[in-house]
């Protein structure tokens, strides 16, 4: 029997539903950046490493690298962009107030890494939610 | 990464269905996709050609962890993560983190048996009275 080779995808990024028709091995990552314009998410080594396309899936930070386009049917993706996402904006703003980056080409990942720690995470927490976001410039210790 | 070959994708609900798909030739078991995804977009000869990926991330016959005395059974879909919640958890990551290394290595993720025999000790380290 033919499988299909091209899939719809239903599914909601950053609060606005969208229909999708793709290709089956289009990556979450390709399908943000390439079919939605959604660029602020970053492809740094493309192989689940360094944590620069992290977004979120059903509210759990996720490698968008390492996921397919496919699995994002019927579940709510939010990224960097977001303007509904309370948590990800106040982050956002901390990260601008602090200069927390350099090449900023990290940033991304890492907001919406830290974004789901509890607000009374400590120091070591927080290293724990960062661990798999690497920064080239000023932010990896 | 480079991109992935032309494919299909289905995903099973249950655990017969999986079977099925995975009979069909060229399909292959797709669950974290941390090593089948990498690989296939690398065209690393051991993956072989494949041509339809079976998502079985969501079967729950296949999740979850329990304990019964000094044996513990582990779901394969179980992740590292849920696994270091658990009280013997953290040795066990251990031993799964040295089967994935050597699996990011460039052996094939099919090292189950290995991961089986370092959990196997490192359980029975943790539970050593």
């Amino acid at each position: 029997m033919k499988r299909p080779r091209s899939i719809r995808v239903r599914f909601t990024v950053n609060g606005r539903s969208e229909t999708v028709l793709i290709a089956a091995r289009t990556t979450l990552l390709a399908l943000l950046r390439s079919d939605l314009r959604l660029t602020g998410t970053k492809e740094g080594c493309g192989a689940g490493d360094c944590g620069a396309c992290t977004v979120l899936v059903d509210d759990q930070p996720t490698l968008a690298c390492l996921v397919l386009a496919a699995e994002a049917d019927g579940r709510e993706v939010v990224t960097i962009e977001t303007e509904h996402d309370a948590r990800v904006a106040r982050l956002r703003e901390s990260f601008l107030a602090e200069a927390a980056f350099q090449c900023g080409y990290c940033t991304p990942g890492m907001i919406m890494a830290a974004s789901r720690l509890p607000s009374d995470a400590d120091r070591d927490a927080i290293r724990s939610a960062l661990a798999g976001n690497l920064c080239r410039c000023i932010c990896a210790r | 990464m480079s991109d992935l070959p032309e494919l299909s994708y289905t995903r099973p609900r249950t655990v017969p269905e999986a079977i099925a798909a995975l009979k069909r030739r060229g399909a292959r078991a797709y669950a974290g996709g941390t090593d089948l995804l990498v690989a296939m977009a690398a065209r690393r000869p051991w993956v072989g050609a494949v041509s339809e990926l079976v998502d079985i991330k969501n079967l729950a016959a296949a999740k979850g962890i329990s304990e019964r005395g000094a044996s513990l059974r582990i779901g394969a879909l179980t992740t590292t993560a849920e696994l270091a919640a658990t009280r013997t958890g953290a040795a066990l990551h251990l031993g799964a983190s040295v089967a994935e290394g050597l699996a990011a290595d460039g052996l094939p993720p099919a090292d189950l048996e290995l991961v089986a025999v370092l959990a196997e000790r490192a359980h029975r380290r943790a539970v050593r009275p």
